[in-house]
């Protein structure tokens, strides 16, 4: 047990920060409440640190979960991208109340702040993704996993003075409910079908099952409820439908984070939960192969066609957000090494060029209030080149144009699809991406080539931090290309099972 | 007279020039500079063009390169020995492993090459010095662009001419395309001159499409686009009568419809009456007396390829026949002078192609040398005329120009020119021409001899519309009036302006030529066998013909009622129970006679009774169409119009609209649409209400999950459906029941 | 390292534009530009492998090793000749634009020389992700060029330029990995993108079904960059809305690297697909050259007019391509680099002309020989190149296309081929109309009695006729187009080694096929769990 705790010490640091942060917001001091950020950031900078020396080779001898190097790689970019979240998310709290009390307008009330608890929120979603690398059964993963949930229910919610925001919490709430219900069931029907809830138990359970025809009824029921359930956590089909209303809702910072946290955390647990029935030559079991099929090709389609007509940009961005995971499905589906790798790659390569777009959103604000439509950001180029460029980049990126990160992300779940055979699933998928390019060049466009409109005259850089996320993971989209072999090598890394 | 028949079986006798001889030629490489020559006068022209010279100087520079090229062409003709290949530089080569094709800038010179571009050269710098008077008033403006235009054709033409091989015949004979467009629409604010050039290109165009795709096929038949190496091919023993399959068939047609189109022939001659919108120099120059002989040079130099199929001369003779004819009519009802003199030069290039189409390369190739004499006589004679009254051509409107002040020689000029045209007896005209009508009886061929009265009626007509114009314009009581292009002259008090030396000079000369052009006749030969003279010899002494014994041979065993045989007795025709060549003499005569009598007639004597004629067959309903289409050119034009340019315009604009709303309306907008409508499709999906989304959720989940566990059921079933399907089907096919 | 050092010196050049002034920019944009074309010019002097195949210049990057993927670049003949064509234009460009852009200067310039980076990625790639990569990334500075300083209908133009074009190389993307990826079965593991290497198996070890689905993934992003019909929509609008150095890169370059592609990958690639599919891809080319030629005649629009001229011409291009003989693939070499320089200036001159007048209608304006003889004459002179006048440079590779279409019979001797003289037969209506609408254009623009659009006020500061820049532009356009019209044999001679190479297992694929037709069409799908 104790070696199980020695992993997770990063956890246990994000933990420590949680409370820290959580304290920090209430105190009197506007320097510290406003500092609070910083802990957050200080804390996740500690916690990557902490990694390296976490994942020593004599520690990881001993580890006895599924995949024990997953979590060196998860824990590392889960941390440096959370980074970037809570730049995105920096000045945004309680931006009006700070500056009513700066002016003496108004006085400090612990009731009336959210920072701290936002950022608590924030590193404890956190900690539960790192959380699922660990998990060595279902019962750790299902807490987990409602670890990375819970807080971030409470985010969507945390913007107050938002209907919409509230409106979206709710929604997101009740469904995320009725989702974990899936799961679970998903998880008991597991159990059912094997007998353990141990991942290293039940692997020789289905391996026995496969060897003798296919697993039972019972099993494949299981993984498919669990499967669709995860889904809700990555917004694929026909789980999706509540992510454009949601991140329509919430506000930028936390839409990002919605958009990188969560799906994170679904992805890893799909991943584990195939691993656990495992890839022969013709990859999963049948059913599952097909219902992951259906549900990618449903998310790369839907997800694009619906972005086309939207005039907000977050729910434009939520649609993308939707078809990205459609394409990471084609790497679960072409399984391990390629498509696994692939998946974790482009976990990271979405998560830092999907938070620069959401960013750069979340940067601009009109008369103190945040900007959603797209006539918004239209001329943007004129006020805030920056900015502008900044979101160009990353939509350039998420859409796949050689050389941005995105197009290798892509090119690595292509050629994983092509490999593991999925030729017309690679083909829709090429298909989807160029139905994205329509809006992603309209965010483009607007951003870099459109003029100013009455609407966007108004609109500008407010906010500091979240334009230094933005143009931080514009340069992450450009130049990552350049650290991408020792990514995937680390990648590769994290996928390699344990000598039996 | 000739007598082709022998000359064909003595050249079967003769032993063939190996290439190898043919080929050592490294004392001759200054024959390079008669393509330079005209090259450097373009350059100089140009540069003259760039720093707006407003001098005569470009006149100058081209008259002496041009001149250069004459005496360097005399020189070459005086140290001419034997066919030798030119080497100037690699053109265009493609090697590969056992194969290649090569085409050099090189210079092949034959008698042949040499007698046209004794002419050619000759002829291009009278012209220049003709045109250094002509064109003053544009001393400055166009001045040298239009000597530019002259080099450019001359340079071109000398490629055509000179070239060793058919790719460089190519690059001359678009070029002189070219060089026509470039001169014909000099006066580029007249729309008139921009269509006329334009059209000259576009129709020259489809006869260079067709030269081109006869290149491929000779090169893809022979291994070869050089003269010298087809010839060998054709020589070789592994030669017969099938040689190279169908494509060596269509050789000569393509061939044909290169020299139709540049020459002038049916149904490709439309654009050189427009043609005459060009200064009159060039007319002279390209459209009588040069360029358009290139169909004929093109000809006579595959001759050899044209009796590789059995129609192919007879063809030839047919279209040159006709065009000869109805070129005539045409010429006969026109009222510009000089676009009579273009109707005439089409119908003199008719009876070139008529000569070949009988065997008679070297009546054709004396034809084409005669023509070019007194055909550029007469065209400049028309320029002094159009120069001297502003513009006027009308040949109502001019008349008893020989008793005007200054204008006798330009009339008498003239009247040498008009008899060589009219075929009177002792002149150039006569010989050339009776050596071609001559051979229409002789050489037995599909209507030849219809073609011969054909061609006698036509020289009628020819001697008709010829003296028409000169008993119009040169004789009778003087009257004139003006033109349009007074140059801020009065119309009133305007004067002619009679030509001065440099007009007058060329004219003496050229038409002294005319006149000499009929010695050549009577000039004995050096070699023997030869009959005909000295421009026999030179015909006869190019390899193209005398190469390809077997190629004759071939073509001529091949099938027994051909074109002539090689034993006389067989195959010498008759006329009228006499010898052809000797009846000619007398025959060509009369109707020469005739034609001019009647002209005398109605154009001097009476010349309201033509006018009555025209009347009184408009007036009858029965004979109207006549001169209708015969002043209406029968009406090529506005059939080409109809099936040709109209279609495809509309065509053109039918693809148009097609691009814009089929392809990129209809095929590319629809697709690209289809990601929307499906958008919308959708959308009512994200309804906003929660519970809506978690039975679409949940009942999607569950619809999947469900559909994916009972998958091999479900395909199992729809495969059993399937099969039962066909069972069905079978049986009752079996009963021969109903589908 | 030379190439990568010609890769690297415009994304140098276009940083350094970034931080400086926009007065400035242009003036950097044509040293960076210039130095390049000096660099490259000594490249090809020193380069060895003229005439032979093999591939010089070579440097090895390694990248995504476990891919397979690298930086390899490096050029054969074929490639470096188009590498000049490149460098060529581009300083070219940036010189004409001196006038013509006024705002967003520095972004101008700045794309401008990006652009000549992905242009040259394309020629000289050895690896194909590297090709791909430098492919897509022409769109990119394109997409901008014409978005911002386009015309009217900017936006729409520039976004389905780059949807088209982005969507038809997906498909071929997808047919590289698939050729990588068969590869790297055969290779027990190992994955190599190397376009050597998966030439050579593609080419010998792909069945013939799998050989058709990569040729038509491969035409999906190649036939809509040349474009061949009935793709080709695309084309007449970017160059309608593109400014003038857009349209010429993109006639120049852009629609060369649909051509290249199909001479780099088609050819060695699916030897066997290609000689099934090579009638319909000729049939599509000859449709193309007249039905384009015909929308030409009855263009108002000048550029329109020359943006549909690219679209006849290049089906000659591609008609050389496959007819798979020698004489026509140099001849189709050379037609990409006689199309970049003729096609090229006469936008140029387009340009030149919208600057002073502002339209590009033929009915509004005429007779120009009048006020601007310089520019007239240019203009007769590029058209006269474009018809292919003999003598001048289209005329030989036109020559050489049709000729060897000509001879692509399946009884030739030596390189038999699928298609023959019909096709050339056909084809060469397009000769005559492309005389046709040039000269009508020409007729209508440059001669005839003066006409000037009503110009509101002093529109343009430039002198009436020609400046010395603008004729500086124009004359090595114009002495290459001589140059090579008398000299191709030194082109032809310089890239034989390649397409030799390149064209070596044909002849015995197409007797194949002579003996047991394949069937050209593969209706039955893929098995998509296979």
């Amino acid at each position: 047990m104790a070696d199980r705790l020695w992993f997770l010490i990063p956890e246990l640091i994000l933990l420590v920060g949680a409370i820290t942060c959580a304290i920090g917001g209430l105190v009197n001091t506007a320097a510290i409440r406003r500092g609070v950020g910083f802990i957050a950031c200080a804390f996740l900078a500690v916690a990557c640190i902490s990694i390296p020396f976490v994942y020593t080779t004599e520690h990881l001898a001993t580890a006895d979960t599924l995949l024990p190097n997953i979590g060196k790689y998860v824990k590392f970019f889960a941390a440096l991208i959370g980074i970037l979240l809570v730049m995105t998310s920096g000045g945004l709290m309680d931006r009006k109340y700070e500056h009513a009390i700066a002016k003496g307008k108004a006085t400090f009330s612990a009731l009336r702040t959210s920072g701290g608890e936002y950022h608590a929120l924030l590193l404890l979603s956190i900690a539960g993704v790192m959380l699922i690398c660990e998990a060595r059964d279902l019962i750790w993963l299902f807490l987990a996993l409602e670890l990375v949930s819970l807080p971030t229910y409470v985010m969507v919610a945390i913007s107050r003075w938002s209907k919409v925001a509230q409106e979206a919490a709710m929604k997101y709430f009740f469904l995320g409910a009725v989702s974990a219900a899936l799961m679970l069931y998903g998880f008991a029907l597991l159990y059912g079908a094997t007998g353990t809830f141990v991942f290293t138990e039940m692997v020789d359970v289905f391996a026995a099952q496969r060897a003798e025809g296919g697993i039972s009824v019972f099993g494949q029921i299981g993984l498919l409820l669990a499967i669709f359930g995860l889904c809700y956590k990555i917004a694929a089909a026909p789980m999706h439908l509540y992510a454009p209303d949601v991140y329509q809702g919430a506000s930028a910072a936390v839409t990002a984070f919605l958009a990188f946290i969560p799906k994170t955390a679904g992805m890893l647990a799909i991943i584990m939960l195939c691993t656990l029935v495992g890839w022969d030559e013709n990859g999963l079991p049948p059913a599952i192969e097909m219902a992951l099929w259906v549900v990618a090709v449903l998310t790369m389609l839907l997800g694009n066609i619906g972005a086309l007509l939207q005039t907000s940009a977050q729910r434009m961005l939520g649609y993308s957000s939707i078809a990205h995971s459609g394409y990471m499905l084609i790497g679960v589906i072409a399984g391990p090494p390629l498509g696994i790798v692939a998946v974790l790659v482009y976990l990271v390569i979405y998560g830092a060029t999907n938070t620069s777009a959401f960013a750069t959103l979340a940067c601009l604000s009109r008369d103190g209030d945040r900007v959603d439509s797209l006539e918004d950001i239209s001329g943007l180029h004129k006020r805030s080149p920056l900015a502008a460029t900044s979101l160009a980049v990353s939509c350039g990126s998420l859409l796949g144009i050689p050389p941005l990160f995105g197009f290798w992300g892509k090119l690595l779940l292509f050629a994983a699809g092509i490999a593991a055979g999925q030729l017309l699933l690679v083909l829709i998928a090429v298909v989807a991406s160029a139905i994205s390019a329509w809006y992603y060049l309209r965010l483009i466009g607007l951003s870099l080539l459109s003029s100013t409109t009455p609407r966007s005259e108004g609109v500008s850089v407010t906010l500091r931090w979240p334009l230094i996320a933005a143009v931080l993971s514009a340069i992450i989209a450009i130049g990552g290309p350049l650290v991408l072999t020792s990514l995937m090598a680390d990648a590769e890394q994290a996928v390699v099972m344990p000598e039996e | 007279m000739i007598e082709m028949i022998s000359i064909f079986s003595s050249l079967l006798a003769m032993p063939a020039v190996p290439p190898a001889e043919v080929l050592s030629a490294s004392d001759l490489s200054w024959a390079g500079f008669i393509v330079w020559m005209p090259l450097l006068s373009l350059v100089l022209c140009g540069l003259c063009a760039a720093f707006k010279v407003q001098s005569k100087a470009p006149a100058i520079i081209t008259i002496v390169c041009l001149g250069t090229s004459f005496l360097l062409t005399l020189l070459l003709w005086n140290s001419y020995t034997q066919p030798e290949t030119i080497h100037l530089f690699d053109w265009l080569q493609v090697h590969w492993d056992d194969g290649s094709f090569v085409a050099n800038f090189a210079l092949y010179v034959d008698s042949l090459t040499l007698l046209w571009m004794l002419f050619v050269t000759g002829l291009g710098t009278m012209i220049a010095v003709y045109a250094s008077e002509y064109m003053e008033h544009d001393v400055g403006k166009g001045y040298a662009r239009f000597f530019a235009g002259i080099s450019v054709f001359l340079f071109a033409m000398t490629c055509l001419v000179m070239g060793d091989n058919l790719l460089m015949l190519y690059l001359g004979w678009e070029g002189v395309g070219f060089a026509s467009y470039w001169l014909i629409g000099y006066f580029y604010q007249k729309p008139s001159a921009v269509a006329a050039a334009k059209k000259a290109f576009i129709v020259n165009r489809i006869g260079d499409v067709g030269l081109a795709l006869a290149i491929y096929f000779i090169w893809s038949t022979f291994g070869t686009v050089q003269y010298d190496e087809i010839t060998t091919v054709l020589r070789s023993e592994s030669y017969d009568a099938s040689f190279g399959g169908w494509t060596v068939h269509a050789i000569p047609y393509l061939l044909m419809l290169a020299a139709f189109g540049k020459s002038a022939q049916l149904p490709l001659y439309v654009w050189l009456p427009d043609a005459m919108e060009g200064p009159t120099p060039v007319s002279a120059l390209i459209h009588a007396a040069t360029m358009v002989t290139a169909g004929v040079y093109l000809i006579i130099r595959t001759y050899p390829l044209f009796m590789l199929d059995e129609y192919a001369l007879p063809t030839v003779a047919w279209v040159g026949g006709l065009t000869a004819f109805l070129a005539a009519t045409i010429g006969m009802a026109q009222y510009d002078i000089k676009r009579i003199m273009a109707y005439s030069t089409i119908s003199q290039l008719g009876y070139m192609f008529l000569g070949l189409g009988v065997i008679t390369s070297y009546g054709a190739a004396y034809h084409v040398f005669t023509h070019a004499f007194f055909k550029a006589v007469l065209f400049l004679t028309c320029g002094a005329i159009m120069h001297g009254f502003a513009g006027q051509l009308d040949l109502r409107r001019i008349s008893g120009l020989r008793k005007m002040k200054g204008w006798k020689i330009v009339s008498y000029t003239m009247l040498i020119g008009c008899l060589c045209l009219a075929g009177f007896p002792f002149t150039s005209g006569y010989f050339s021409k009776d050596a071609i009508l001559a051979e229409a009886f002789v050489t037995q061929g599909p209507g030849f001899k219809f073609l011969g009265w054909l061609a006698i009626f036509t020289a009628g007509l020819t001697a008709y519309y010829t003296f028409r114009v000169w008993f119009r314009v040169c004789a009778g009581p003087v009257h004139f009036e003006p033109g349009d292009e007074l140059h801020g002259d009065d119309p009133k008090s305007f004067r002619p302006h009679a030509p001065r030396f440099a007009i007058n000079f060329v004219l003496i000369t050229i038409s002294l030529g005319a006149l000499l052009a009929a010695l050549p006749y009577f000039v004995p030969n050096e070699t023997e066998t030869i009959q005909g003279g000295w421009v026999a010899e030179m015909v006869y002494d190019s390899p193209a013909y005398a190469g390809v014994p077997q190629v004759a041979h071939a073509a001529i065993d091949s099938h027994d009622v051909g074109h002539g045989t090689i034993e006389q007795t067989v195959g010498h025709g008759d006329i009228l129970g006499m010898d052809p060549h000797k009846a000619m003499y007398y025959i060509s005569a009369i109707v020469g006679f005739i034609g001019i009598a009647i002209a005398l007639f109605f154009h001097l004597l009476n010349r309201g009774a033509a006018d009555k004629l025209r009347s009184k067959l408009l007036s009858s309903r029965l004979t109207r169409w006549l001169p209708t289409a015969m002043e209406n050119k029968w009406y090529v034009d506005e059939v080409y119009i109809a099936l040709i340019r109209s279609p495809l315009w509309i065509l053109g604009k039918f693809f148009s609209l097609f691009d814009k709303y089929i392809i990129d309306g209809a095929f590319v907008n629809g697709i690209a649409a289809l990601p929307r409508a499906g958008a919308r499709w959708f959308s009512p999906l994200h309804n906003g209400a929660v519970q809506s989304y978690a039975i679409s959720m949940i009942g999607g989940a569950v619809l999947i999950a469900l559909l994916m566990l009972y998958m091999p059921e479900i395909v199992s079933y729809l495969q059993s459906l399937s099969s039962q399907q066909t069972e069905v089907e079978q049986a009752m096919l079996l009963m021969g029941g109903m589908p | 390292m030379t190439l990568w050092l010609l890769l690297l010196i415009p994304l140098v050049g276009a940083a350094c534009i970034f931080v400086t002034k926009a007065s400035i920019a242009k003036w950097i944009a044509l040293g960076v530009s210039s130095f390049v074309l000096v660099v490259s010019i000594l490249m090809a002097v020193q380069f060895d492998q003229w005439g032979t195949s093999q591939t010089g210049l070579v440097s090895h990057v390694a990248w995504l090793s476990q891919l397979g993927v690298t930086l390899d670049v490096g050029v054969d003949s074929v490639a470096l000749l188009l590498v000049l064509l490149t460098t060529l234009l581009t300083p070219l460009c940036v010189w004409g634009s001196f006038t013509a852009i006024t705002s967003r200067r520095k972004e101008y310039y700045a794309w401008l020389l990006i652009l000549e980076t992905a242009m040259l990625g394309v020629f000289s790639a050895q690896d194909l992700i590297l090709f791909y990569v430098s492919f897509e990334l022409t769109l990119v500075p394109m997409f901008f060029l014409i978005a911002i300083y386009g015309g009217k209908n900017r936006a729409h133009a520039s976004v389905k330029f780059f949807i088209y074009t982005f969507t038809g190389s997906l498909f071929t993307l997808a047919g590289f990995v698939y050729v990588a990826w068969q590869y790297q079965v055969s290779q027990y593991g190992v994955w190599s993108f190397a376009i050597h290497d998966l030439a050579q198996f593609a080419s010998t070890s792909l069945s013939y079904s799998e050989q058709c689905w990569i040729l038509l993934a491969m035409l999906a992003g190649f036939a809509v960059k040349i474009p061949v019909f009935p793709v080709h929509t695309w084309l007449p609008l970017a160059h309608t809305e593109a400014p003038t150095a857009g349209s010429v890169i993109l006639a120049g370059v852009l629609l060369k690297l649909g051509t290249f592609g199909v001479y780099r990958f088609v050819l060695p690639m699916v030897p066997e697909a290609l000689v099934a599919y090579a009638p319909a891809i000729a049939v599509l080319a000859i449709i193309g050259i007249l039905y384009a030629a015909l929308i030409c005649w009855v263009q108002d629009d000048i550029k329109k007019l020359v943006a549909y001229s690219s679209i006849s011409h290049l089906g000659f291009c591609v008609l050389g391509l496959v007819a798979l003989n020698p004489i026509a693939l140099e001849g189709a070499v050379l037609y990409m680099i006689n199309h970049g320089l003729s096609t090229g200036a006469l936008f140029f001159l387009i340009g030149m002309m919208y600057e002073r007048y502002h339209t590009r209608d033929m009915n509004s304006i005429g007779g120009l020989a009048k006020k601007m003889p310089v520019w007239s004459f240019f203009m007769v002179f590029f058209v006269l190149a474009s018809v292919g006048l003999p003598g001048l440079n289209g005329f030989i590779s036109e020559f050489m296309c049709l000729m060897g279409t000509f001879i692509a019979t399946a009884d030739a001797s030596q390189w038999p081929g699928v298609l023959g003289p019909e096709y050339a037969a056909i084809a060469a209506i397009g000769m005559v109309l492309a005389a046709m609408y040039l000269l009508i254009m020409v007729g209508k623009v440059v001669f005839g009695k003066l006409k000037e659009p009503n110009q509101d006020g002093a529109l343009s500061s430039l002198p009436t006729d020609l400046s010395p820049r603008e004729i500086g532009i124009l004359v090595p356009l114009a002495a290459l187009c001589i140059w090579i019209g008398v000299q191709p044999t030194v082109l032809t001679d310089a890239m034989r080694g390649s397409v030799e190479e390149v064209l070596a297992p044909y002849p015995r694929l197409v007797q194949q096929e002579q003996e047991a037709p394949s069937t050209p069409i593969v209706l039955e799908k893929e098995d998509q769990h296979g």
